[in-house]
């Protein structure tokens, strides 16, 4: 079990996963403003929304 | 989420030069592709494909060429048939934005929906092709709902992203008009300078994936 990382000046909104990418229910896999200490499980092909000034 | 144990992987993702294609054209496509100039690397390249372009467009082309970092160029071909679509290589592209067809006509929503769906059946089966080779795609598709009740036709045509104009528009202004201070939050969003909202890779910020994480936000 791990809490997510934070990147300099960058702040997470929640989550992409890819799993679910096409499933309209899921709302495509987004999901924004998870509930605290809600569990997630992020592979590879997941991502993270963040606020952040750059792409990199 | 909050800061915790363990380091954050010193990874970034490297800016690679950009190629997009937009199919069609519409009064938005301008601010499109500066925006889209903004963000990129100088010397990427937007191509626009459209049918019969009048000289006006050509005109616009030219002027967006000029201005903009990136080269900026016209294809004159029909992205509605589908061997002309498929001879420009739109899964060599990074992004494929899908616009409407037939600026000029003045068309309703409903007729420029069917059209983009036409054309992302033409880059589904375009797609198919190369998979069926064993080649990755990774070109992301784009495209516009007018009418909202055509979204789930389009997310079912292989569209990776989806904008539905109507419904975003309505929740921006039902937003402002209850805080007004949201505007700037928006403009600033929406904006090159500034802090914008980003999909990054999980693996930018976790040294072993899979992981089970924990939310703090």
């Amino acid at each position: 079990m791990q809490v997510a990382q934070k990147r300099d000046g960058e702040i997470c909104l929640g989550y992409k996963l890819s799993a679910l990418e096409s499933d309209g229910d899921a709302n495509y896999g987004v999901k924004l403003i998870p509930l605290k200490d809600s569990e997630i499980t992020l592979t590879e092909q997941d991502s993270l929304v963040v606020v952040a000034e750059d792409d990199r | 989420m909050t800061p915790s144990t363990g380091a954050i992987p010193d990874k970034r993702i490297r800016l690679k030069f950009k190629r997009q294609l937009i199919l069609g054209w519409s009064y938005k496509a301008p601010i499109i592709i500066q925006g889209y100039a903004d963000y990129v690397l100088d010397g990427s390249q937007i191509d626009v494909m459209v049918k019969d372009p009048p000289p006006q467009l050509m005109e616009t082309i030219r002027k967006l060429d000029a201005e903009s970092t990136a080269t900026v160029r016209l294809i004159d071909k029909d992205p509605l048939i589908c061997d002309e679509l498929g001879s420009t290589s739109p899964f060599l592209y990074n992004n494929v934005i899908i616009l409407p067809q037939k600026p000029s006509m003045n068309s309703g929503p409903e007729r420029i929906d069917s059209e983009a769906i036409g054309v992302l059946l033409h880059l589904r089966k375009l797609q198919k092709v190369l998979t069926e080779a064993g080649k990755t795609v990774e070109t992301k598709l784009i495209t516009e709902v007018l009418e909202s009740l055509n979204q789930e036709l389009v997310s079912h045509a292989g569209v990776n992203d989806f904008i539905i104009s109507d419904r975003m528009v309505s929740m921006i202004f039902a937003q402002i008009s209850e805080e007004k201070d949201m505007q700037r939050v928006y403009d600033n969003l929406f904006q090159e300078e500034g802090s914008e909202i980003y999909v990054k890779p999980a693996w930018l910020y976790f040294e072993n994936l899979p992981i089970t994480a924990v939310s703090a936000t």
